[in-house]
């Protein structure tokens, strides 16, 4: 028997270890860099009082084993550096831009699991038929698709073409003042402050970048659904309940039922790969998030944000990784508590 | 007349790559068990065995009849009359309300029979209130006292328990109290012993047929265990390659059998074994031959077995063979 305490300890464990070892790359990447380190954490033409500063900050002329506790100490503390592009700290830049990257996140994971495991469902009950062959027909294009493709695709026919959507241009109308932070949703915070002009502007900015990350996720997550509930499907005791005469709402619920662990591992997936997505659509729609200012720092080698970015895609996906774990527990003590 | 098969024919895809092929439905069992024109009858309080090799088609005749055959079989023809309605041209829906309701179906249980996510009494309440609409604390009611007339000790202790908690002899007792809660008029049971112990299997038959005896209901009992058919059953239909090659009153079929196989089927049995010497099976499944589909096993074969046999038979018992052997009936 499995006791609680030692799950968490041991899921502690591999978490930190985990962060360990991506501290290690992060830091590694200065190390190896193509210029020196003070040029790559303080842009190609630091002042000198800068380059100072940098090297006692980052201990640069102490032993690399030192430079690496530093880091790590530094890190845990929330101290990530300062960006050179922006001048400001990384850690500043990454707080006001987390919420415009939630907001994505958070509706295209909502939205792409209303659509992908109702698609998954029915998908997997029409097993054989024409209805079953479409959706997964359409989750598997969906799943190759590059993720900057299906927007620009939809860009070109909703922008270009039909003129339904506006410019990919931010979060909001560039005439508009954004409503004061409440939440840090710009559509909810007009709401909340009854500015229908900016609330109606922030929805209309949302739904492409929505819409393209909410596709990728549902034509996955139907894929992964139809294949659980397909097992379900073929299970002894689904037999046996279509023999009872169960009806139609009955099977499904029965069949979500033992897909849950399954259907859970699916979402939890896509929540744990949705940085990455997320960062591209930021940039194409210029978004101004935190994917976008990851992939930025990227291009131009700002490497104290790049390292920031790259431990927080970690965290994330550690963070999903818990968040599974835990689920899971509960779920489990819930069934042998009987 | 309870349920009157006739005809019944099944066909079924031969497996190879298709689109499902990623999927979990395995590999699909015994090519060649279509069914070729199954019928028989069941009459109202009498209990009818259905016997036959692994593969000669009884569980795909009890799938065919409550429209249960997976995707990759079809019924191509025939009849299945229960109480006068066709079940093979039933929509889903109608079908959905015969099955667990007028026709009970006891499966093969084990630990994969009952739904692993729901409590016991809870499938219990479940399987009524799905056929009719029944106040909550009734449906409760009538899950304990079934589940204590299917010999359940401590009911209301076992309506609380998770399937995987119960024993494969009180999931069986479980698995009849699901089939005859909604009081059937038919009573299906496919292998109702298979994989008990001994003594478990007597105390699951007793029950069924006492239960049977006393709702005066039909019954189908599909069994590869001819001690079963002698001890419960009244009428028999003896199934080979998907067909019914002789069927009768069990104490007729049973002291005159009239086709081959019957007869081989019969020397099984050990104490008629020390009987009859040697077997007369031998050879693998036959590749379906034109004519009789016994002959390349029959060791009464002549030629004229190369056409197809008719039904042969005065009043109840019958067979399927140019050289039946009936009794003076």
């Amino acid at each position: 028997m499995e006791r609680p305490g030692r799950t968490i300890l041991r899921l502690l464990g591999i978490a930190a270890f985990v962060f360990l070892v991506i501290a290690f790359i992060c830091f590694m990447l200065i190390k190896l860099g193509a210029a020196p380190p003070v040029v790559l954490l303080g842009g190609p033409n630091p002042m000198p009082e800068e380059r100072a500063q940098l090297i006692a900050e980052y201990g640069l002329n102490q032993p690399a084993v030192v430079q690496f506790i530093r880091y790590v100490v530094r890190t845990l503390a929330g101290e990530f550096g300062r960006s050179w592009q922006t001048g400001a700290t990384v850690a500043d830049d990454l707080l006001a831009r987390l919420p415009a990257t939630l907001e994505l996140m958070v509706y295209a994971l909502l939205l792409g699991a209303l659509i992908g495991i109702p698609a998954g469902v029915a998908a997997a009950f029409s097993r054989g038929r024409a209805e079953e062959r479409t959706a997964r027909g359409a989750g598997l294009v969906g799943a190759a698709m590059p993720s900057f493709l299906l927007a620009l695709l939809l860009l070109l026919v909703f922008f270009r073409w039909l003129d339904l959507s506006p410019a990919p241009s931010g979060r909001l109308s560039v005439v508009l003042t954004p409503p004061p932070t409440i939440t840090g949703s710009y559509f909810i915070d007009a709401i909340l402050m009854q500015d229908a002009a900016a609330a109606r502007s922030a929805l209309g900015q949302l739904i492409l970048p929505v819409l393209t990350l909410a596709l990728l996720i549902a034509a996955q997550l139907t894929l992964q659904v139809r294949t659980a509930i397909l097992m379900q499907l073929d299970t002894a005791h689904f037999a046996y309940a279509r023999a009872q005469g169960m009806s139609r709402d009955m099977l499904t619920g029965i069949a979500m039922r033992g897909a849950a662990p399954s259907i859970w591992a699916a979402f939890c997936g896509q929540c744990a790969a949705l940085l990455g997505t997320t960062a591209v659509i930021e940039y194409v729609f210029a978004w101004g998030g935190v994917g976008q200012y990851g992939l930025e720092a990227m291009s131009r080698g700002d490497f104290a944000v790049m390292q920031a970015f790259i431990l927080l895609s970690a965290a994330l996906s550690l963070l999903v990784h818990l968040m599974h774990a835990g689920v899971r527990r509960v779920a489990r003590l819930r069934i042998r508590r009987a | 007349m309870l349920l009157d098969v006739q005809d019944l024919r099944v066909a079924r895809r031969a497996p190879g790559p298709d689109a499902n092929s990623d999927t979990a439905s395995g590999p699909a069992r015994g090519i060649g068990t279509a069914l070729a024109g199954v019928s028989f009858r069941v009459v109202k309080g009498r209990i009818l065995a259905l016997v036959g090799e692994h593969g000669a088609g009884k569980s795909l005749t009890a799938s065919a009849v409550l429209g249960l055959l997976q995707p990759s079989a079809r019924v191509t023809g025939g009849r299945a009359l229960f109480e006068g309605q066709d079940l093979l041209r039933m929509s889903d829906a109608d079908l959905t309300r015969v099955r667990g309701a007028r026709i009970g179906f006891v499966v093969q249980a084990g630990h994969t029979t009952l739904d692993p996510s729901a409590r016991v009494g809870a499938q219990l309440m479940r399987a009524q209130s799905v056929h009719r609409a029944i106040v909550k604390a009734e449906a409760a009611w009538r899950a304990e006292t079934l589940m204590s007339s299917m010999g359940i000790a401590e009911p209301r202790l076992r309506a609380d328990a998770w399937p995987h908690e119960l024993t494969p002899a009180t999931v069986q007792r479980v698995v009849l109290a699901l089939a005859l809660i909604n009081e059937p008029q038919l009573l299906i049971a496919d292998e109702p012993t298979a994989g008990l112990d001994i003594t478990t299997q007597v105390q699951i038959l007793d029950l069924l047929y006492l239960e049977l005896r006393r709702r005066r209901i039909g019954g189908i009992i599909i069994t590869r265990d001819l001690g079963v058919v002698a001890q419960y059953c009244d009428d028999v239909a003896v199934m080979f390659a998907g067909q019914v090659v002789e069927q009768g009153p069990v104490s007729q079929v049973f002291a005159r059998p009239a086709h081959p196989f019957t007869r081989a089927l019969l020397a099984t049995v050990p104490e008629r074994l020390a009987i009859a010497g040697n077997l007369a099976f031998g050879g693998a499944l036959p590749p379906a031959p034109d004519g009789c589909p016994y002959r390349p096993r029959c060791p009464e074969a002549t030629e004229r077995c190369t056409t197809a046999p008719p039904l042969v038979g005065a009043g109840v018992h019958a067979a399927r063979c140019h050289f039946a052997r009936l009794g003076a009936a």
